[in-house]
């Protein structure tokens, strides 16, 4: 029991950002996500703020030239879709920094854990000998950044896939061949 | 493959006669349908339409069969789309058996053969004879290694007999017949409009139009009666599936049988519970019984049907249920265990949580009743106080070697028992008002079905004893190595 309560949170200032290799992945020290997983989460979000918008002014359109069209009800619905995109920008520019701040993971000698949620705070605790098989996933926004998320399958029914998302590449590669290799010998 | 004798086996001619049978029974409407308009237009060639279930069963006959080679079974079927699978023996978690009374007039049993992968059985016998089961059975545990052969061949004598006196009172307990009433109240409305006969509608109206006349007292009677009545059916029911219900333990399996008319039998690799459950609802409790509930890896546990699968014990007395736990499940022992509280700030939040479901009643009742109903609302208050409370003095959790023990349920009580080896993820989550409290939640995450409440889920609990019960379930959990059975 060397940790306190109070190591649930993930701490503020001054964690160490451990260089990406075997060595220091299973030291048992929290580790942050990639800060590159901030600017490439807003992209994501200004991309899914611009999808909403386009195709909330596409339906407006239809509905503004689609006949009896009152101009009340379409006051109504412009501000309904500008409350929507408002919404999606404000978290857009919130969240991702937020996400970050709180989003942490590391790898104990039998344990991988994560810990994530800005409002829901969650610590996910995987066994490594549980770990049945995992996937590095990487999208075209996560490629420039050169980020991926690994994704750990066991064989539970809930959470049977347990996404860490906002890794470097590199580090994604190491922890997998971690998880996969000796898993459980120990230290 | 020194073992030359590779046989292959076709199913029982009777396949033809349940096949069809079966199809008309599920195809009953179509039938019907079909032999209505035929006797109606008075032309007989609506009858071709009866042909086509007749020809699927005769190709579904003709082109299944099964070959037991030296380590795997193959089993072919289909004709345009061919299937042939492979299922090495050592793979077979089960064999269970149906066998009805049309079954044992002929001597012929369906098999359903069940691998830990999937939901749907690996190949379903529809009905091969008794000698071509012993024979499936032989070929399939007698692969295994010789000290589960010797316990295969001498099952021991069943660790649990069901009373009669039981069956009949889960029977009572299941209140299926209400579901059923419901269920033909439902039926009778829809034909009543549907056919909408002059002669029912007129004899509904007189009931209506009598139904005023009637004395109130007349009107508790038949409703006494009928509700005795439909106890009666689902107690006869309860004996018809549940008649001699026994457990046996043949070497590492335990092995189910039950039915009056209609035997069903089912195994269960004991290391394949991933969560067990005991149960006990108010009534069960006034009897003194208590039910047995597991979460299976593999297979279907709760779905098919069969009473057997659903609870592992229907019913039994509470005397009986620790001999019966250390069978099914030595490795955790649910006596002595020591059990932890929540903390008692867990109490106001339980207390907002009945506040949120009996207030909003009560201001209905004194809205529809004003002012009288009124008095609702103290009672609510009441009722909120007092069942906090009692929750509050039920949750709790114990941490014994190699598994973690949920209790909770006021009216019906429940303990939750999870091997260590077969936690798969552990979460603690913090919501907001967690975090203002310093509170956490606890969620351990396994194989199997984890629906109907088969899921360790333990909320309100103090953050610092969260942290500890997570780093002791993962690092114990962490050492075990999992394996599906």
């Amino acid at each position: 029991m060397s940790e306190s309560p109070a190591d649930v949170s993930v701490p503020q200032s001054g964690s160490p950002l451990a260089e990406p290799g075997a060595a220091s992945l299973a030291d048992g020290s929290l580790q942050r996500l990639d800060p590159r997983y901030v600017p490439c989460e807003r992209i994501a979000g200004w991309v899914r703020s611009l999808v909403l918008l386009v195709l909330g002014l596409v339906g407006l359109l239809f509905h503004a030239t689609g006949g009896e069209a009152r101009f009340l009800r379409l006051l109504l619905l412009a501000g309904l879709l500008g409350a929507v995109v408002g919404l999606s920008v404000l978290a857009t520019l919130l969240l991702p920094r937020l996400a970050w701040k709180h989003a942490s993971w590391r790898l104990l000698p039998l344990v991988l854990e994560l810990r994530r949620g800005v409002v829901f705070r969650r610590v996910i605790s995987v066994p490594r000998a549980r770990v049945q098989h995992t996937d590095v996933e990487r999208g075209p926004i996560e490629r420039r950044y050169d980020l991926a998320t690994l994704v750990v399958h066991t064989a539970g029914h809930e959470d049977s896939e347990i996404r860490l998302e906002g890794l470097e590449h590199g580090v994604a590669l190491a922890l997998r061949d971690h998880l996969l290799g000796g898993a459980g010998d120990g230290a | 493959m020194t073992e030359p004798e590779v046989r292959t086996r076709r199913l029982h001619p009777a396949t033809l006669l349940f096949d069809v049978g079966r199809r008309m029974l599920s195809l009953a409407f179509y039938a019907v349908a079909v032999l209505w308009f035929a006797s109606r237009r008075q032309e007989g060639w609506y009858l071709l339409f009866l042909v086509p279930p007749l020809v699927n069963a005769l190709v579904r006959y003709v082109s299944f069969r099964y070959t037991m080679t030296a380590d795997h079974l193959v089993v072919r079927e289909g004709v345009l789309v061919k299937s042939v699978r492979h299922v090495p023996y050592a793979r077979v978690q089960n064999l269970d058996t149906l066998q009805g009374p049309l079954h044992r007039l002929l001597g012929v049993v369906e098999v359903r053969l069940e691998t830990a992968a999937g939901k749907e059985p690996e190949a379903v016998f529809q009905v091969i004879s008794s000698a071509q089961l012993e024979e499936l059975r032989e070929r399939i545990f007698g692969a295994r290694p010789q000290a589960d052969v010797a316990a295969e061949r001498a099952p021991e004598a069943a660790f649990f007999r069901m009373r009669t006196g039981d069956v009949l009172l889960f029977g009572l307990l299941s209140q299926r017949g209400l579901v059923y009433l419901g269920g033909a109240l439902v039926v009778l409305r829809e034909f009543s409009d549907l056919f909408a006969e002059e002669r029912l509608r007129t004899g509904l109206e007189t009931l209506e139009r009598s139904s005023s006349t009637v004395s109130p007292l007349a009107w508790v009677v038949l409703a006494a009666a009928l509700l005795v009545l439909l106890q009666l059916a689902t107690m006869s029911w309860a004996w018809l599936t549940l008649h001699g219900f026994r457990i046996e333990r043949v070497g590492e399996d335990l092995r189910t049988t039950c039915g009056l008319l209609t035997r069903q039998s089912a195994s269960l690799p004991r290391g394949r519970i991933q969560v067990l459950e005991v149960r006990a609802g108010w009534l069960a409790r006034l009897f003194g019984r208590a039910q047995v509930r597991v979460a299976t890896a593999g297979g279907d546990s709760t779905g098919s049907g069969q009473v057997a699968r659903k609870w592992l014990v229907p019913l039994c007395p509470r005397a009986e249920l620790e001999r019966l736990l250390g069978e099914v499940q030595p490795e955790a022992r649910f006596a002595d265990l020591t059990w932890r509280p929540l903390p008692v700030r867990a109490r106001r939040r339980l207390l907002v949580r009945e506040l949120l479901k009996w207030l909003p009643l009560a201001a209905l009742v004194a809205w529809r009743f004003w002012p009288l109903g009124l008095v609702a609302v103290p009672l609510a208050l009441a009722l909120a106080v007092l069942l906090a409370r009692l929750r509050h003095a039920r949750l709790g959790f114990a941490l014994a070697p190699g598994a973690v023990f949920l209790r909770e349920g006021v009216l019906t009580r429940r303990v939750l028992c999870v091997r260590l080896e077969k936690v798969q993820a552990i979460e603690l989550a913090r919501s907001p008002l967690d975090r203002r409290a310093r509170m956490a939640r606890l969620r351990l995450d396994t194989a199997g079905a984890t629906g109907d409440g088969l899921r360790f889920d333990l909320a309100l609990l103090d953050l610092g004893e969260a942290l500890r019960l997570m780093r002791a379930i993962r690092s114990d959990a962490a050492r075990a190595e999992f394996r599906w059975n």
